[in-house]
């Protein structure tokens, strides 16, 4: 008895263990069918709403779309109808849902009488992957019929005052009996073989699509070997084997008709294979990446024949190497033919200038290949001809009327004008005193001067050249040092675009356009740097008249204000400094690159001197 | 005292002068300089040189 029970025991532990295995099985459906369906009818607009849950997530196929179907009768049957919503699975176990609204309903039936009855499926039409429908639901929700309105205008003619009055419009509320609409289709079944299997369609099968995704799925496997939708194919899911002829393989190998002039039957038979062959038409693109593939893959067994001296890490690396590889004999093959003129010179003039304009040879581009994988990386090296224009001494002469004239034109100066000769008479004080009010009419015009315009005397004085402005007029100086002055105090109060930092950068001779907020800022702390912008465009002139080859930059004009107050103060410099306002943190960042440089240039060989004579002394 | 003062300052003098042509160096590259790298170059090298001077005796 004992036995037994143990037996029966046994027995029960095995059931109990293989049970609970198939309903978890029953999990890991492909696509499974939603749970907890559920239909709602709101009184009060007529709208339907039918309410299922998502699955738990565990399937391989999650439902991309849900199906809905549904029909108006007794039965319980919701097979005429479907409609798909737009979103697939979201969250595990949470609920959806689809409403139906009235005048949906009665469009499609009529009218909103009779029982609504619904069901649900998953749709994962990527991989063909659909669930069984759900039980369906009904609910009865007439929500009436369209309600319309009319309005009666009477007339009442009163006699004998011949008067007539409107009287205000009477609105009666009438029900007008919808027409009613043709009767719904009946359902469809529609017999097709998909993979040798007899297949059978529903209406709602119909209407969501299924029919022609499964026509293609049979169209793509004859032509690719793929059991895919169009959605799929161009998706890439399907790998396609494109077989490409070159012209002189074709020729080569079908060029039959020649051999075999007697026997038509034989050639007719060739180029229809070849015509069904070409299935595919490839792009420009297509067919350039495709023979590059075919190149790099040529390269690529000759360097492995040829090359075995180089031993590299990864197959990434010998891949840019041959890519490089490549690259380098294309350019030197360009190279070969260019042609080259041979220019003869009769009349050699006296003066040439050579003009080199900006050049980047994106082609030449240079790749390193690292051997250490973790320094491996491609730098792009942009060979970068810098601008030398030096302008004829016409073409100066030409940039400077363009100054004046963009001077004449913008600034009016509010004083009288006064010739050469009348300044000549004029006393010593007079003279201050009118380069004072002069002064002081170019401040206040430059002042309320818009950013564009002072951009654009910018732009002008970059056309001549700082060096070149010693050509122009004293007044054109005095009016162009105030505009540098005036763009600076722009640039503390607003930013400026990319195109006029550029402007003011080459203004004041900086490489770096940043280096304009730099002096920006550095002008409200450094009085140095304030008086540099100040005085930049005199001192460039005064510069420039000493015939010097070198480009004068406001890192120049403030080394010698430095210089100068040093000079005149050199205690200055040890009781002006402010230590709270020392941060060892950003000790650099409110000098400009060309300071920076210059500093550079002077420090270095100090320090350097320094360790030298040390290094001396103690051999000595 | 005032031997030895008088002796040390001799001697501060002369570390000064073979100081020269770093100093000029020091005083270019400062006033080369803007903002607040000009003003620590400056108190560093004032500073270097004070700790310099007096330490003469020590480094003897």
């Amino acid at each position: 008895m004992r036995n037994k029970l143990n037996k029966l025991l046994r027995i029960t532990c095995v059931l109990f263990l293989i049970a609970p295995t198939s309903i978890a099985l029953a999990d890991h459906v492909p696509t499974q069918t939603p749970y907890d369906i559920s239909i709602a009818c709101d009184s009060s607009n007529g709208n339907v709403t039918v309410t299922w849950q998502e699955s738990d997530g565990f399937e391989s196929s999650p439902p991309e779309r849900y199906a809905i179907g549904f029909d108006v009768n007794e039965n319980g049957t919701a097979d005429a109808y479907a409609v798909a919503n737009s979103t697939g699975w979201e969250t595990a176990l949470s609920y959806k849902s689809y409403v139906f609204s009235a005048s949906y309903r009665e469009s499609i039936f009529g009218n909103t009488q009779g029982t609504f009855n619904a069901k649900v499926r998953a749709d994962n039409d990527t991989d063909a992957s659909y669930s069984e429908w759900t039980s369906s639901v009904g609910v009865a929700c007439d929500y009436g019929g369209t309600t319309t309105t009319s309005t009666t205008t009477t007339t009442t003619t009163i006699p004998p005052t011949t008067t007539t009055t409107t009287l205000p419009p009477k609105v009666e509320e009438v029900y007008v009996e919808p027409e009613p609409l043709p009767p719904p289709p009946e359902e469809i079944i529609v017999d097709i073989v998909v993979e040798g299997v007899d297949k059978t369609y529903t209406q709602a099968d119909v209407n969501d699509g299924t029919i022609e995704r499964d026509q293609e799925r049979i169209d793509n496997e004859l032509e690719f070997g793929c059991f895919m939708t169009n959605a799929q194919i161009e998706r890439g899911d399907c790998i396609i084997i494109i077989e490409v002829y070159e012209e002189e393989d074709y020729e080569e190998e079908y060029d039959t008709e020649e051999k075999l002039f007697n026997d038509v039957d034989v050639v007719d038979e060739v180029e229809d294979e070849f015509i069904e062959e070409e299935f595919i038409e490839l792009t420009e693109q297509e067919i350039e990446e495709l023979e590059k593939q075919m190149e790099f893959e040529v390269k690529e067994l000759e360097l492995k024949e040829e090359v075995e001296l180089f031993e590299f890490d990864s197959e990434e690396e010998a891949k840019k190497f041959i890519e490089t590889f490549i690259e380098v004999e294309e350019f030197l093959e360009e190279l070969e033919e260019v042609e080259v003129e041979e220019i003869i010179f009769e009349d050699i003039p006296k003066d040439i200038i050579i003009e080199i304009e900006d050049e980047i040879i994106e082609d030449e581009l240079v790749e390193e290949v690292f051997t250490d994988e973790s320094e491996a990386e491609t730098e792009v090296q942009e060979q970068v001809v810098e601008e030398e224009v030096e302008l004829t001494e016409e073409e100066v002469k030409i940039e400077v009327a363009e100054l004046e004239e963009v001077i004449e034109e913008i600034i009016v100066l509010d004083i009288p004008k006064v010739t050469e000769e009348e300044l000549e008479e004029y006393t010593e004080e007079e003279l201050i005193e009118y380069e004072e009010a002069k002064e002081e009419a170019i401040e206040e015009f430059v002042e309320e001067l818009e950013t564009e315009e002072v951009v654009e005397i910018l732009e002008e004085i970059n056309d001549v050249g700082v060096e070149n402005l010693a050509e122009v007029s004293q007044e054109v100086i005095e009016v162009v040092a105030q505009v540098v002055e005036e763009v600076i105090t722009i640039a503390q109060e607003e930013v400026l675009t990319q195109e006029q930092t550029e402007v003011v950068a080459e203004v004041l001779g900086f490489t770096e356009t940043e280096d304009v907020q730099i002096i920006a800022e550095a002008v409200k702390t450094d009085e140095n740097v304030a008086q540099a912008v100040d005085e930049f465009v005199e001192r460039a002139v005064e510069f420039a008249k000493n015939d010097s080859d070198q480009e004068f930059t406001l890192a120049d004009a403030t080394t010698e204000i430095a210089f100068e107050s040093f000079v005149a103060s050199p205690v200055s410099v040890i009781i002006d400094i402010d230590l709270d306002a020392i941060n060892l943190s950003s000790i650099a960042n409110d000098m400009t690159t060309d300071q920076k440089e210059k500093a550079q240039e002077v420090i270095v060989p100090t320090i350097l001197v320094r360790i030298v004579s040390f290094a001396m002394r103690r051999f000595d | 005292m005032i031997n030895k003062l008088w002796s040390w300052f001799i001697q501060a003098v002369k570390e000064t002068l073979n100081l020269a042509w770093t100093l000029v160096g020091l005083i270019i590259a400062t006033l080369t300089l803007t903002g607040q790298a000009q003003q620590i170059t400056a108190i560093a090298t004032l500073i270097t040189l004070a700790i310099w001077l007096l330490t003469i005796g020590f480094r003897k």
